[in-house]
């Protein structure tokens, strides 16, 4: 091949942008899991918010969400693509100033996120959180990135692409129509934006935008790192080249579909469902193929792994992914999803995919990549194979009582007694029971908390003791003219096409999307009309976006799935109908706290005054956070007019001109919530001007309107 | 148009789901084909690529 030619030319790779990338990944990485360690612990010992509204659980879970994936992850796919892209192109990335931008444009976003989200600004969607502008700056950034990418590409000197490129390039491609999709939303001001989407088919794009912020964020970038890195740490070329490109293609076709299964048995139409399940189920095929193709790679060094802290961190996050990988399947079954859905066993579940297989293999890669860019070796072995007890210790101290707080938890929701009623009736048994669980889940958060700690001294030491060796001189022949030869495979002829591989990509998981989201938007017949769902009144809507605001959606759904335990404990199940003003939708994924969807009329207003100001003076051992702030914020309603009119724009039926009697109307209603709260004895001047108001009137609205069951046509 | 177009199929919308498994045991079946009958040379080729950071002698891998 092109090893005969001769003119071999010098060239250097960039490994100062990769440097910085390994850097800012150690650096999130802290902050991601500490943020994570603090929200764990305010599971088990609510007074840790300080009653501080910027660190409560509802906005410290987003911060930490995103912090782990989009900048903990996020830099470690960078940090792994600029080292491996320009190694397998044998070529220097094509614009060191496009690295830096893309480099600073990042880290920008990721303040821009840790600055907004605890200050409240949120869309209210999960793993999206951010609002239009930073949207708009992560469309700009991924653009740079992917100029960057295939600009590098294009001037390559190895003709065809290795698998781990195009993973690379998928990944690319699908995140940036993800993102773009679910991003769809109409400002109403700098930090406040609604969805374009509402109800159950915003569920559907939400859920197809996170299940593949998973798969094409957490999964494909990685996997294209895994066949990089595994060969280069083991020394060996990966077990089948075949089966990667097998893998490759089944894993992006089937892995675009499987969005429904976050959304089985709730209001999304049953076909919806099915389809999701089924591909769910498929997934584990090709998830498989890569994980023993990874695995297999160490056949002949498994003498090594039992020495080398990097191949061991590499065979536990390949385990870790083929655990993962055959339990997300078996989660989207209908029957285990009834039992699982909506507790602590999904976080488990998600943990062992990201501090398993993310974290480990990005350790790996910084325990690999790190002595070598500096021209030295790990300062000490000891703390990292210490780093890899801790980190295996802290998964397994972490998961194992997450999903005995699923079990327990799902079972006692579903306990009935011989009479037929529910057995424990009031939904705070149910959480009393799992604290002592959450305890010792924040003790292996703070277990793999620590071995990262440790990494963090020895990669310091290490990186102190060498020099970084900026530009690494390489030489390759240049790329001559192809010219094809008779009876070549087609594959061969893509695998040399950068640009017919990312219309290939394209093509295959836009299939799913398009089949699976354009029913959902224009078959009516899809989302059933209910005559009596009304949109919500301009306090009802200005309570709501406290809701969002304070990110209730966390901790609690309003979604109640058509089974007996869930109806005997909330009522009437929840119908699509019921959403058609929802923008954004807000089912929600996880109950820590019961579902809100029938709860409008169920306590008095008073009654959510005083839970709100305190939870346990009204439910003792309650471990929701106390919103003292709601109770003394005055309600701004200056964009309550701009609110109104985005979502006229967006189809909510308001009357032109009702905008400007809102605020109006918003202080009539204000002002009879609290003439029922003094009415309860509860004292303030301004208490119609308070926060809480809204939110009382939002959610005394909540579920009510199916209620007026004359109304309903359909 | 394309309301109604979809509108039209919205009672029996199994050929989607027929459509999907089509598309995808082809792409499959074609990938599956091809990828078996590559030269070993080549396979080769693309395995050992990750491993050759350099093709000057003597460049550390």
């Amino acid at each position: 091949m092109n090893q005969q030619n001769t003119n071999l030319e010098r060239f250097f790779y960039d490994n100062k942008i990769v440097r910085n990338f390994a850097y800012a990944t150690i650096l999130w990485g802290v902050v991601g899991m500490a943020a994570g360690l603090w929200a764990a612990l305010q599971l088990a010992f609510p007074a840790l918010n300080f009653s501080t509204a910027e660190v409560s659980f509802g906005r410290l879970r987003p911060l930490h969400t995103n912090a782990a994936i989009f900048a903990f992850v996020g830099n470690g796919i960078f940090m792994g693509v600029y080292y491996s892209l320009q190694r397998l192109l044998k070529a220097r990335m094509y614009s060191d100033v496009l690295s830096k931008v893309h480099f600073w444009g990042w880290q920008l976003i990721i303040v821009a996120a840790a600055l907004t989200i605890p200050l409240g600004y949120t869309t209210g969607k999960e793993y999206a959180e951010l609002e239009w502008p930073i949207d708009i700056a992560i469309t700009l950034v991924w653009v740079i990135f992917g100029l960057n990418m295939f600009l590098t590409i294009f001037k390559r000197r190895e003709r065809h692409l290795y698998v781990a490129i195009w993973f690379y390039i998928a990944t690319w491609i699908t995140v940036a129509m993800l993102h773009i999709v679910n991003s769809l939303e109409w400002p109403v001001h700098m930090l406040k934006s609604y969805s374009m989407f509402a109800g159950v088919q915003d569920a559907l794009v939400q859920w197809w935008y996170g299940h593949n912020a998973v798969a094409f964020f957490l999964t494909t970038p990685y996997l294209g790192l895994m066949y990089y890195f595994m060969p280069k740490a083991a020394n060996r070329p990966v077990f089948s080249y075949r089966l990667s490109i097998i893998h490759f293609w089944a894993l992006i076709f089937i892995y675009i579909w499987a969005g429904p299964h976050h959304l089985l048995y709730t209001a999304l139409p049953e076909w919806a469902q099915s389809l999701g399940m089924v591909f769910s189920l498929m997934l584990i095929a090709p998830s498989w193929g890569g994980m023993l193709n990874g695995l297999l790679t160490l056949r002949g060094a498994w003498d090594r792994v039992r020495q080398d802290p990097v191949l061991k961190f590499m065979v536990v996050a390949v385990s870790a992914y083929g655990m993962a990988t055959l339990e997300g399947p078996l989660l989207s079954i209908k029957s285990v999803n009834a039992i699982t859905h909506y507790t602590d066993w999904t976080v488990a579940h998600v943990h062992v995919g990201t501090l398993g297989w993310n974290g480990m293999l990005t350790f790996a890669i910084l325990y690999w990549l790190l002595p070598r860019i500096f021209n030295t070796s790990i300062y000490s072995m000891k703390l990292a194979n210490a780093h890899f007890l801790l980190s295996t210790l802290g998964v397994a101290f972490y998961s194992i009582p997450m999903y005995w707080a699923g079990w327990t938890q799902s079972l006692m929701w579903k306990a009935f007694t011989p009479d037929g009623f529910l057995q424990y009736g009031n939904f705070l048994e149910t959480v009393t029971q799992i604290v002592p669980m959450y305890v010792v889940r924040a003790l292996g958060g703070t277990i793999y908390l620590v071995g990262v700690f440790l990494m963090v001294y020895n990669l310091y030491k290490t990186v102190k003791s060498g020099n970084l060796t900026e530009n690494e001189a390489a030489e390759a022949p240049a790329l001559e003219a192809y010219v094809p030869h008779k009876g070549e495979h087609w594959h061969r002829w893509i695998e040399r096409r950068p640009v017919q591989l990312l219309i290939g990509s394209l093509i295959v998981v836009a299939i799913g999307g398009l089949l699976e989201i354009l029913p959902m938007q224009f078959i009516e017949s899809n989302v059933p009309k209910i005559a009596s769902v009304k949109p919500y009144t301009p306090l009802e809507l200005e309570g709501r976006d406290i809701y969002l605001r304070e990110g209730c959606y966390n901790c609690h759904s309003q979604m109640i799935r058509p089974m007996r335990s869930e109806t005997e404990r909330y009522g009437e199940y929840s119908k699509s109908g019921e959403f058609v003003y929802d923008h954004p939708f807000q089912w929600g994924s996880k109950r820590t706290g019961p579902d809100l969807h029938r709860v409008g009329g169920k306590y008095p207003d008073s009654w959510h005054y005083n839970h709100m100001y305190d939870p346990e003076s009204i439910a003792p051992g309650s471990i929701m956070p106390p919103y003292p702030w709601l109770t003394e914020d005055k309600l701004d309603t200056k964009y309550t007019a701009s609110k109104i009119k985005v979502m006229r724009s967006l189809g909510v039926p308001y009357p032109n001109g009702y905008e400007d009697r809102a605020v109006e109307e918003l202080e009539a209603q204000a002002a009879k919530i609290a003439a029922n709260l003094r009415a309860d004895k509860i004292e303030d001047d301004e208490l119609e001007k308070k926060e809480i108001v809204a939110l009382i009137a939002y959610l005394q609205r909540l579920g009510t309107d199916i209620k007026k069951l004359d109304q309903v046509v359909e | 148009m394309y309301k109604y177009l979809l509108q039209s199929s919205a009672d029996s919308i199994n050929w989607m789901g027929i459509m999907v498994l089509v598309t995808f045991v082809v792409i499959f079946v074609v990938v599956l084909i091809q990828v078996f009958f590559q030269r070993k040379t080549f396979v080769n080729h693309m395995s050992q690529l990750p491993l050759d950071d350099s093709l000057a002698p003597n460049h550390r891998k």
